[in-house]
């Protein structure tokens, strides 16, 4: 568990399921939340309790939590690629918190920016974001993150098609190639 | 001008087993597609086997490999992967042999299986992912009408060097756009032409 001054970062558990069960009623969908064929998922309770135990998400999953201990989201590092040293970040919070309580989702950012470039050396870290998640686009933009471009047409949900943007951000002191 | 060829596109088998192991074999094969070098053969055969059996005739396939064949034999493969029938999207991947690398007989074929995506699947969407090195890959691409969307920046690395990778994606409407401004040259390439030609080389066998 990493306490920040605003925020409490602790790996993500089974009891975290419901929680993260009401980031997949949200419409439309997050862009983290897709998957490799860019399609929504609809997983219930008993699927999340169980991703959410398998070991994998217990090093990559974690629950963000305000100080009086209630969960205002989520942040993930998956996918790292150990040749290419990239790996991909999701940050799952409901746009009022990023009203409300931006300073969480700022101390949920440096820590996987601390644990993907400084722990897993890594030089990159991506991230997508549908068209409608703006409030994530403007918070990305705020914390030096580059568009590498767009998709288009690449979702279709709500009755319409959306297009996905594709964020990096590099970590500043390079590494030779693997 | 019309262009013609005796190249043609068929579904993969598993005839086709042991020149898409040895295909898969080839370094450029991992140098421009699948780049994992460590990959034992025993794995590379698992995944054809896998791809080939996926690669059932079923109506909603999630995967359609085919084998870009001609009266001399196979020149390479072209695959539709990763088919999303939510969003009407797939992935395309092309391999060429080295001996049989010729842009004219690649680009007809491509071309064949993207009216087949669009025309037959009824897809709204294709990807192609390209590392930048692979100039004549993206080139052609851009000549068939697909838009660069996606530059990932140092991305991969092959023999210790950094590089982008592209993604490009073509829309239905935009691939057919293309088709009727090049109708002139492609009339004589189509799929449905394709297939004509080889009924009639059925029909005389029998």
């Amino acid at each position: 568990m990493i306490k920040k001054t605003h925020a409490i970062i602790r790996s993500a558990d089974r009891f975290d399921a419901k929680a993260l069960m009401t980031f997949y009623f949200h419409k439309p969908v997050f862009a983290s939340l897709l998957d490799t064929k860019r399609e929504p998922l609809m997983p219930n309770q008993s699927e999340l309790e169980e991703l959410l135990q398998h070991k994998d998400a217990l090093q990559s999953f974690y629950a963000v939590e305000n100080k009086q201990g209630d969960v205002r989201g989520f942040v993930v590092l998956k996918g790292i690629n150990p040749e290419a040293l990239f790996g991909e970040m999701m940050l799952l919070f409901e746009n009022e918190i990023y009203e409300t309580e931006a300073v969480l989702i700022h101390e949920a950012l440096e820590f996987v920016e601390t644990r993907a470039f400084q722990q897993l050396h890594l030089r990159k870290l991506m991230t997508t974001c549908l068209d409608e998640e703006e409030d994530l686009r403007r918070f990305l933009i705020s914390n030096f993150y580059q568009c590498e471009g767009v998709m288009r047409e690449v979702l279709f949900t709500c009755g319409k098609w959306h297009n996905l943007e594709t964020w990096a951000k590099f970590c500043i002191i390079t590494d030779t190639p693997v | 001008m019309s262009i013609i060829t005796k190249s043609f596109i068929r579904r993969a088998d598993r005839d086709d087993l042991d020149i898409l192991i040895r295909w898969m074999e080839d370094e450029d094969f991992q140098y421009f597609l699948y780049g994992d070098p460590t990959r034992s053969p025993r794995t590379i055969r698992e995944q054809i086997v896998g791809f080939l059996s996926k690669n059932a005739g079923s109506p909603i396939p999630a995967s359609v490999y085919f084998i870009i064949d001609s009266p001399e034999g196979p020149l390479g493969m072209v695959s539709l992967q990763n088919i999303s029938w939510r969003n009407r999207a797939c992935n395309l991947d092309v391999y060429i042999a080295p001996q049989h690398r010729n842009h004219l007989t690649t680009g007809i074929n491509v071309f064949r299986a993207l009216e087949y995506a669009f025309d037959e699947l009824n897809l709204h969407r294709i990807t192609a992912i390209v590392y930048a090195f692979n100039k004549p890959s993206w080139k052609l691409l851009e000549f068939l009408g697909a838009q660069r969307e996606l530059t990932l920046k140092d991305h991969i690395t092959r023999n210790g060097v950094w590089y982008d990778v592209y993604v490009y994606g073509l829309l239905k409407e935009e691939f057919h756009t293309w088709r009727e401004k090049n109708s002139e040259h492609t009339k004589e390439l189509t799929l449905h032409k394709m297939a004509e030609s080889i009924r009639s080389h059925l029909e005389k066998s029998l």
